[in-house]
């Protein structure tokens, strides 16, 4: 039986090493994260309002970059913008971006796409009676995206945007493939030189911590904006 | 509402905490063996840029000097216990730097020396628990650098995507045992060999594999890109193996090894010898 605890606590004390040395990973896959929704949520709305503009050529090329964007995996938009873009002819050299920067570039991008299609989504669902009340009562074309068509949006498209974040802190594990040095990179170190799985474990509790987390904050969300 | 929870995240604990518990003992027992026989031997060698030439004898002369006053000796030793490092080969391939080939100036001029490695090799190049990378190669290319009275910078790379690391300019040059071959002879222009190795097959202890011909019909794991996929390649078994699996890393394909997915493992006897040592050490 004392051989059992002390197993545990071997095993507990082996896991929170591993912990300290993760933690170093943990500002590549936050940082990733908060640059990705600040830049691609702005990107995705803009893109929403050209998909649902008036001209017809605005409406073919937003939806012919959703379709890029959402058609090709998001590993292989990695590679291209780090490992591609230096190997286009003439640009090639002014394009060599670092890691960091070549996967913050292609994760806003990506994500863009994503939240373009969940905004318009949410657009649509608003009745066309708001539309028209809106003109009634003599509302300019901002005025009525702003005040009536964005607020009613955002509460459709909350629980979509809340499974998009979590998927997104999933994701960032993918650019350990560009050896950005994210918490799955150092997992996989530790695997490497102790030829023991456990890493991968106390990995899994990181991503779920901070899941859980950005749980908690979409219900909050969900209930303020339950009007 | 809230005991459920809690019960729940103490249930969820608890299962990881038994996971982990389970992992540590589960193929602990099992004991693996090298065969006698291996699929070649060969020698490591530093990558460079093909025209980075003049860069490439720099770095060569200041490790001829290191063999010569037994620097490179004493770093051997301290990873390996022995001395194997070997300097009494000429260039894979012999070459004249060019009237413009300015790689030497302009490395002094930036007064960093860039080495590329997949971290994931021990002992030659790794993470230690301070999360420092270390190793072999690590420590030679440290005092290469101090003699050429640069910084060393160790840069992380993905081994798949070596060569465009190495021609985007992202690294000045691979230093990471990587194995001579004639792709890699045309690909980079490669330093002088400086460690003997061998391509050996790791099998589990009573697995009746006993040679290399007991392997017709098995499934063999090695790491992709890895000179012992290519050693497979070139040897009288390639076309009698059941089926070849290839993995990141090499110790994801030794995990292989142990639940029994596959049948042997192919890879460099230095980086194999680590691996098997160093199973269940941990707890």
């Amino acid at each position: 039986m004392s051989d059992f605890l002390s197993g545990i606590a071997e095993s507990l004390r082996y896991m929170g090493s591993l912990s300290v040395s993760m933690l170093e990973g943990v500002k590549y896959t936050v940082g990733l994260f908060v640059i990705t929704l600040v830049f691609s949520i702005p990107l995705g709305l803009l893109l929403t309002l050209l998909r649902n503009s008036g001209k017809k050529a605005l409406r073919g090329i937003t939806g012919f970059y959703v379709w890029i964007m959402r058609g090709t995996p998001l590993l292989l938009q990695l590679f291209f913008f780090y490992f591609g873009l230096p190997n286009l002819p003439v640009i090639g050299d002014y394009l060599v971006l670092g890691r960091f920067e070549a996967a913050c570039l292609t994760f806003v991008l990506n994500y863009a796409a994503y939240f373009c299609e969940i905004f318009r989504g949410g657009i649509l669902s608003v009745e066309p009676g708001q539309y028209e009340a809106a003109q009634v009562l003599g509302f300019s074309k901002w005025q009525t995206n702003l005040k009536i068509v964005f607020p009613q949006m955002l509460k459709v498209s909350l629980p979509s945007i809340s499974n998009e974040c979590i998927t997104l802190v999933k994701d960032t594990a993918l650019i350990t493939a560009i050896s950005v040095t994210e918490i799955l990179y150092f997992a996989k170190a530790a695997v490497n030189r102790d030829t023991d799985a456990t890493a991968y474990v106390v990995a899994a509790v990181f991503y779920l911590i901070m899941t859980y987390g950005l749980t908690k904050l979409f219900d909050w969300l969900e209930k303020k904006f339950s009007y | 509402m809230k005991y459920w929870k809690k019960a729940v995240s103490c249930a969820l604990a608890g299962v990881m905490a038994a996971l982990s518990l389970a992992s540590c003992g589960g193929n602990g027992d099992k004991e693996y063996l090298t065969l006698e026989e291996d699929l070649g031997s060969e020698v490591y060698a530093i990558g460079f840029r093909v025209d980075d030439v003049a860069l490439a004898q720099e770095v060569q002369r200041i490790l001829d000097e290191m063999v010569e006053d037994g620097t490179a000796a004493e770093i051997s030793e301290k990873w390996f216990g022995t001395n194997l490092i070997i300097n009494d080969q000429p260039y894979p391939v012999e070459k004249e730097p060019a009237a413009d080939d300015t790689s030497l100036e302009d490395l002094k001029a930036r007064g960093e020396f860039i080495v590329g490695l997949d971290d994931s090799f021990p002992p030659m190049g790794f993470m230690n628990e301070e999360n420092e990378i270390v190793g072999v190669d690590i420590d030679l290319a440290a005092e290469v650098c101090e003699r050429m009275g640069v910084t060393l910078k160790v840069q992380p790379i993905n081994w798949d995507a070596k060569e465009m690391e190495l021609n985007n300019g992202n690294i000045d040059c691979i230093w990471n045992g990587m194995t001579v071959t004639e792709e890699r002879m045309e690909a980079m222009y490669l330093s002088k060999p400086y460690l003997n190795n061998r391509q050996v097959v790791i099998v589990e202890k009573g697995s009746g594999i006993e040679s290399l011909d007991d392997l017709e019909g098995k499934t063999v794991g090695l790491q992709k890109g890895s000179s012992a996929e290519q050693a497979l390649a070139d040897s009288r078994i390639a076309d009698k193996v059941g089926s070849v699996q290839t993995y990141d890393e090499n110790v994801t394909a030794f995990m292989d090894l142990q639940n029994g997915r596959i049948d042997a493992f192919l890879v460099d006897e230095v980086a194999g010898n680590y691996i098997v040592a160093n199973q269940g050490n941990v707890q």
